[in-house]
């Protein structure tokens, strides 16, 4: 036998055709015809909706935001300039998908930039500590 | 608390960061008690999802205990333990009517493709994932599932995703009885896939990948055969000369957009001239018998990638794909664990805690030390 293809015994397999009947499978149909919500604790028609929040980014076809929504990550910077810019495309057009990855682009160099000048801040500020406090332990002696 | 935080390609760290409130009436908050490192979390960890923001939480299968419920959740209270569909559906919509919380048009502000999901880019609404101590729930009503009291989280935890994506693309072959099943991929869902093609009464199931560990694990776990698709300069032609020359029943893509094993794909996908490489895409097309059926859950990216679309109109191929509608397989899956059909913890190689998820994605990536599923305890 060809050693690249190793056969496995799956002969007397318990589980083996456990859902041959096509009523026995919950993907089967592919879309349910009885018009019930999904699970019977949906208690409601409509659902509520969300107090809107500023900032979300939703896509140019929807009149108003979705019912739920998340409010992390509110976009900023010229990264969130150009994400406002592809959500003002609509995502049919590629260039929807194109701008929202050139924003991925901008924001990893603007998380880079603030994270060097963070660093710059700090390194004088503790070179500037540091001889401080060597001058006050001298001033001691 | 503590959670998993992007900081751009290859790079996550553990931050602390504010706790997540009820926003919602139907709002619940989870103490995370178990978090799976996904293979999809990998194409968000190479910077290949559009609208990954810096800062985001990875993770969208995770169990957990509630927390604090909002004022409308009846099925819930604090201090149940609940597994949790990793998509966010509300349960009343045009799709969620007819079984498809994948396609809930009622939680994706951003994008019309798909439903709300943890902790997967802002093209799926920007939720944050539960790779963290604590995760907001929306729609409690809907999504999480009960753990029974006499399980364990990790029995339970691939009913978040996982197993009923593999159920899904088996089903999606539409396997009747004795066909015949290639499944690319030997990943968590590849593996899962496999066992579903037995449950649905597959006469031959075949594996291929090129992870020699992952090529083995199948073998013992799924009891499938197995193909290294490196060891052969055609796969497509090799898998057809199995079966007369003619090629299986159904071809099942499980790798999705990082495929490896050509070229042709490998490098537009990688300069993004194409939304990742669709090499499991063509081989399923090329693979499968004329009028046979190409299930697909690999995921994929817009705006485009290069599919083979003549060949399969030419050979009256069907294709189908979605996310999978994880909140109709629960119950049923949750019967094949419980009777022992599928050991699904059984997948599990490696355990971490929170604060090393930077490692765990590290060795799962690189597909170190044998890693087959990684799982998070954030709050052990």
């Amino acid at each position: 036998m060809d050693k690249t293809r190793q056969q496995a015994d799956h002969k007397d397999r318990p589980a083996r055709g456990a859902d041959l009947k096509m009523s026995d499978r919950p993907g089967v149909p592919m879309e349910r015809t009885t018009n019930d919500p999904l699970t019977p604790a949906t208690h409601w028609r409509e659902p509520e909706r969300m107090r809107n929040v500023p900032g979300v980014t939703r896509r140019m076809e929807l009149r108003q935001m979705t019912p739920v929504f998340s409010t992390a990550y509110p976009p900023k910077g010229i990264s969130g300039m150009i994400r406002r810019r592809a959500y003002n495309l609509p995502e049919t057009y590629a260039r929807h998908w194109a701008t929202l990855l050139l924003a991925d682009r901008v924001e990893l160099w603007e998380h880079r930039l603030a994270r060097l000048l963070k660093l710059l801040a700090v390194v004088p500020m503790g070179f500037a500590g540091a001889f401080l406090a060597a001058r006050l332990l001298r001033a001691r002696r | 608390m503590r959670a998993l935080a992007y900081r751009g390609p290859n790079n996550v760290k553990v931050e602390k960061k504010r706790d997540p409130e009820l926003q919602h009436p139907n709002d619940v908050v989870l103490k995370v008690t178990r978090a799976a490192i996904c293979g999809s979390d990998l194409h968000l960890l190479h910077g290949l999802i559009p609208d990954t923001r810096i800062g985001c939480t990875f993770g969208h299968e995770f169990t957990g205990t509630v927390e604090e419920t909002g004022r409308s959740v009846t099925s819930l209270r604090e201090g149940d333990r609940v597994v949790v569909p990793f998509n966010i559906a509300c349960g009343s919509c045009f799709y969620c009517l007819r079984g498809l919380s994948a396609n809930c048009e009622n939680t994706n502000p951003n994008s019309d493709m798909s439903s709300g999901v943890y902790g997967y880019s802002h093209s799926t609404g920007g939720y944050e994932g539960g790779q963290a101590e604590y995760v907001r729930v929306p729609f409690a009503d809907v999504g999480p599932m009960k753990i029974p009291d006499d399980m364990e989280e990790e029995e339970v935890l691939f009913l978040s995703d996982i197993f009923p994506t593999g159920y899904q693309a088996a089903e999606m072959g539409e396997i009747k009885g004795g066909e015949t099943v290639v499944v690319f991929g030997c990943g968590p869902v590849g593996l899962f896939a496999m066992k579903s093609a037995w449950l649905l009464g597959a006469a031959r199931v075949i594996a291929v990948d090129h992870v020699e560990y992952r090529l083995e694990f199948a073998r013992r776990w799924a009891g499938v055969e197995t193909i290294n698709f490196k060891q052969h300069d055609n796969i497509a032609l090799f898998i057809k000369e199995m079966f007369n020359g003619r090629g299986p029943d159904v071809c099942i893509d499980c790798v999705g957009m990082e495929a490896e094993g050509s070229m042709m794909h490998s490098v537009p996908g990688k300069s993004n001239l194409e939304s990742g490489s669709a090499t499991a895409i063509a081989w399923c097309i090329d693979t499968v018998r004329k009028g046979g059926n190409v299930s697909i859950v690999g995921v994929y990216e817009p705006p485009w990638n290069l599919v083979p679309i003549g060949t399969a109109m030419n050979k009256g191929l069907t294709l189908r794909m979605n996310q999978c509608n994880v909140k109709r397989y629960m119950p049923h899956l949750l019967k094949h664990i419980r009777e022992g059909r599928v050991d699904a913890k059984g997948i599990i190689s490696h355990r971490f805690p929170l604060s090393d998820a930077p490692k765990a994605y590290d060795l799962f990536s690189a597909k170190k030390d044998n890693c087959v599923k990684c799982v998070l305890l954030p709050n052990a």
